[in-house]
């Protein structure tokens, strides 16, 4: 492609260091050397009217980069292919000299570019327009703030004639102001079609002018992708660096003793240490951190289940004491399986269930169910389907609306059995369109209606429901409650038979440490066959690479269950290009029991996005979100009760 | 870059090229240098004309009263033997390089123009000097012998060659064994007594009559006198052994230099 204006193959650079251990250097006496490789394997392309920061610690090889792409050092091996003229100059203010006036320095600058005189001459004046120095032009540099320094480099740079610019350090010198209108600079550049490279520690600036960052760390290229994405985990990174969180583990923070097991188990800034990685998470787990806790219990069960049974059961038993749901489950499990002791795992799971998750619900309904011996159990199970169909579960509805059809535990209530499950396969519920389907085939409870089977057969087979895409197989195939068509068929029956094989690819992909084209490769059929998880999870790996397919499959996703139209919601609102549709979106999602989506909605209520500003029904979804769980609404909520209460002590006191 | 050729002699023809093609880079840095030196001052640019005679006067002050032995125009001994050591241990010193890092390691050009343009801001002054000098033998109605005359830019042009094949050399050096540098600025010194500026080569006697011959720089200052002072043609002789001076060094240098100004950014 012609717009590809740098690219570097397998470019490699080490200097060659002389040890120096402080003794004096002997005369003629041949010191030893050894190579430290800045960095090996470096693969980049740059494209025409791209921003880019190179991002690193110091010392990890940006500004060597940036000299390896402007031919001042040379690569140890690789290519470096640079289409277009190069401004030669790394260091924005250089060669300035202070004795000059202003103008004098445009002239010396531009011919260090390598800009004659004369041609400098015929746009001076543009650059002190530009430069907006006014009288102060004609003094000195020396009397300049480092801000009009910086402005007038820029100024002159920008006049340039070149299509790549390099700069070290860009944004290091200048004033805050300066600083802010880097991007304005920035911005002219690009849009003259040039193209730049910097290096800079100023992330908030980064963020603002940069369309992409490379972070270059153990000595390759780290991360590679939209600036904010790269600053925030860059930041991230720094501030719980392997160092960093080793020093804050060995002062005593359970906190970072439980990440640099975490660290450890995953050989993250250091080689994977299993030894460590327990020692740590038990020592974090003595101090009582609650993930520790649980996943030390873990990690005792995988080793030794009955030696350690004791020690793992006290731990979960804490854990869960510290609202660590995942270690309830596990202690009731463990309980139940070791005591017999049913009871105990129905009262734990109905401790989660109080949390109002409708998924908690559900589970605590399942529960309920299996273990049921009489029929007020039986009812209690389907209640709590019923609380979290309320709650807009689709899962809650479909459950109740089951044992409303077999009357199990209650009495049978057709209609309303048949109104539930509508409405939870309205939601997306695939299993509920299948049961739909298959009680208007087989006119079990409503009046035989093909037609519709074949309706209800359809959406859930679009869904990726093997059984159904079965059904609406052979329903083609023979043309009952449709039109008879054997291509089509052909088709579903296809799409049956990917639906099996898809359960294994996503199992696979799960456990594949492969290069990301592997992935797509075993994933994307399972997407094109309509298999949703598929579709959600290519869809968040392509969202940088290619955006258009990231939508399309978003846009697939969002057929099937509420909760899968979040995604979609998300996509559209980053990019601003259709908030009415986000809105909607979002909006089914939360009925359905989406917490996130709650609070997206809670905010597009508050800002008038995509809809009416609208305070009652703000304060409602926030409200619902925080009865859901979700933290950023709790804490809204928490200010409003705080806010409530001392109002009401303030009245207290005036009367 | 073209790749540099092993060839030393079609290596200083693409130096030549890429310098020429940079000139304008060149140029920059010379006016670098030169300008503001005498900026926001009264006189200006007359200070570049000023300078010299000054510098002749207190030379002539110092040096004359010393002298057991008085001879005639001394200021003219003096003056044209003094500029040229001086422009040659300057070049010696060693210091292009390392007081132009900030170039070497931020901009991709030639990295022989940073050597060429101090080589060439010192002969200036040089220049300058000497125009002083000419103009004011002219004006005293000295003899003048007009082949010698004729012969000075030629002779300028050689030291010139020889103080850049130098400068390459020596700074180069610098920048990796930096004891080299200050190892310099006391030799230049010490070189300094060993030619003769301010005596007679003939009144050189014992060990220092052996020692002023194996200086290189005799060579360079007295090809001066002979033409300034003397009013004669100079020696054939000596002026040979000026120009396979200049052969010597300037090859030594730029191979020098080419060997290591790959690794000049990774050290600097």
């Amino acid at each position: 492609m012609d717009d590809v204006m740098i690219r570097l193959k397998d470019v490699r650079k080490g200097y060659r260091i002389n040890s120096d251990d402080g003794k004096e250097r002997r005369f003629l006496h041949k010191r030893e050397t050894e190579e430290y490789v800045v960095f090996s394997g470096v693969d980049l392309e740059v494209r025409r009217g791209e921003v880019i920061a190179l991002l690193g610690r110091n010392g990890c090889g940006k500004s060597t980069l940036l000299k390896i792409i402007s031919e001042i050092i040379e690569p140890d091996c690789g290519t470096v292919e640079v289409n277009g003229k190069v401004a030669s100059i790394l260091e924005l203010s250089m060669g300035f000299h202070n004795d000059l006036t202003g103008r004098e320095n445009i002239f010396l600058r531009s011919e260090l570019y390598g800009i004659p005189r004369k041609v400098v001459a015929t746009f001076a004046d543009d650059i002190v327009g530009y430069s907006d120095l006014g009288k102060f032009i004609d003094n000195p540099v020396r009397t300049y703030s480092s801000g009009m320094r910086a402005r007038l480099a820029f100024s002159i740079m920008v006049n340039v004639d070149a299509d790549i610019f390099l700069v070290d350090e860009a944004l290091s010198t200048g004033d805050m102001a300066f600083a802010s209108k880097a991007s304005e600079h920035l911005g002219n550049l690009v849009r003259k079609g040039k193209t730049v490279i910097m290096t800079s520690h100023n992330m908030r600036t980064i963020k603002s002018v940069c369309t992409r960052a490379v972070w270059i760390s153990e000595r390759r290229i780290f991360m590679d992708g939209p600036a904010e994405e790269v600053c925030d985990e860059y930041s991230r990174s720094i501030n719980e660096s392997f160092e960093e969180t080793e020093k804050l583990a060995n002062d005593g923070s359970s906190a970072a003793q439980y990440r640099l097991a975490g660290y450890y188990r995953k050989g993250i800034g250091t080689a994977a240490d299993m030894e460590r990685y327990a020692f740590w998470l038990k020592q974090a787990s003595d101090r009582g951190h609650v993930p520790a806790m649980a996943e030390y219990a873990d990690l005792l069960m995988s080793v030794d289940p009955k030696g350690n049974l004791s020690e793992a059961l006290a731990l979960y038993k804490d854990a869960a004491e510290g609202n660590n749901h995942d270690a309830r489950r596990r202690y009731a499990c463990l309980r139940g399986d070791t005591y017999k002791d049913a009871g105990f795992l129905l009262e734990t799971m109905r401790k989660i269930a109080e949390s109002g998750y409708p998924e908690d619900l559900c589970m605590y309904g399942s529960v309920l169910h299996s273990t049921a011996l009489t029929d007020t159990d039986r009812a209690r199970a389907f209640e709590t389907y019923m609380e979290a169909a309320e709650k807009g579960s689709a899962e809650g509805m479909y459950r109740a609306g089951m044992m409303l059809r077999s009357g199990t535990g209650i009495e049978a209530d057709t209609e309303r059995a048949v109104e539930l499950l509508k409405k939870s396969a309205y939601l997306g519920h695939p299993k509920a369109m299948t049961v739909l389907g298959d009680m208007y085939m087989e006119g079990r409870l409503v009046g035989k209606d093909p037609e519709e089977a074949f309706r209800w057969y359809l959406l859930s087979a679009r869904t990726g429901n093997p059984r159904s895409q079965y059904q609406v197989a052979s329903m083609l195939s023979e043309g009952i409650g449709t039109d008879k068509d054997d291509s089509e068929a052909d088709v579903w029956f296809r799409r049956n038979a990917e639906s099996y094989l898809n359960a294994a690819r996503l199992y696979a992909a799960d456990r594949m440490c492969g290069t990301y084209e592997d992935v797509v490769t075993l994933l994307g059929p399972a997407a094109d066959s309509g298999n949703n998880r598929a579709r959600l999870r290519l869809a968040k790996m392509m969202s940088h690479m290619d955006p258009e397919t990231s939508e399309r499959m978003l846009e697939e996703a969002a057929i099937g269950l509420c909760r899968d139209r979040t995604p979609l919601a998300m996509s559209l609102s980053k990019r601003g290009t259709d908030q009415e549709r986000a809105f909607t979106l979002y909006r089914q999602a939360a009925d359905n029991g989406d917490h996130y989506a709650m609070y997206a909605v809670v905010c597009m209520y508050r800002d008038g996005t995509g809809t009416e500003m609208d305070r009652g029904m703000y304060k409602y979804y926030t409200h619902m979100a925080a009865e859901y769980g979700n933290k950023d609404a709790k804490a809204v909520v928490q200010k409003w009760n705080m806010k409530a209460k001392r109002k009401a002590a303030k009245e207290k006191n005036r009367q | 870059m073209a790749k540099r050729s092993k060839n030393p002699l079609i290596r200083v023809a693409q130096s030549a090229r890429a310098v020429y093609e940079n000139r304008v880079i060149l140029m920059a840095l010379i006016r670098r240098n030169t300008a503001g030196r005498y900026k926001s001052t009264f006189v200006g640019f007359g200070w570049h004309l000023l300078m010299p005679v000054l510098m002749i006067i207190v030379l002539y002050i110092v040096f004359g009263s010393i002298r057991t032995k008085p001879i005639e125009s001394y200021w003219i001994y003096l003056s044209s033997g003094m500029f040229p050591i001086m422009f040659i241990s300057s070049s010696l010193r060693g210091r292009a390089i390392q007081s132009n890092a900030r170039y070497i390691t931020k901009m991709h050009f030639p990295r022989e123009i940073v050597v060429l343009a101090s080589v060439i801001t010192d002969f200036l002054s040089v220049v300058f000097a000497y125009v002083v000098i000419i103009m004011t033998i002219l004006l005293s109605g000295q003899y003048v012998d007009w082949i010698g005359m004729a012969m000075i830019p030629v002779q300028l042009l050689l030291m010139l060659m020889f103080c850049y094949g130098c400068s390459l050399l020596i700074s180069t050096v610098t920048v990796f064994v930096k004891d080299v540098g200050y190892i310099m600025s006391v030799a230049m010194r010490l070189v300094f007594y060993l030619t003769p500026t301010f005596f007679l080569v003939d009144e050189a006697g014992g060990i220092l009559e052996t020692i002023v011959w194996y200086n290189p720089f005799t060579y360079f200052v007295e090809v001066f006198h002979q033409t300034l002072y003397y009013g004669t043609t100079p020696d054939m002789h000596m002026f040979g052994i000026c120009v396979i001076l200049t052969v010597v060094f300037f090859f030594l240098g730029e191979s020098v230099f080419n060997r290591y100004q790959d690794r000049l950014p990774e050290v600097l």
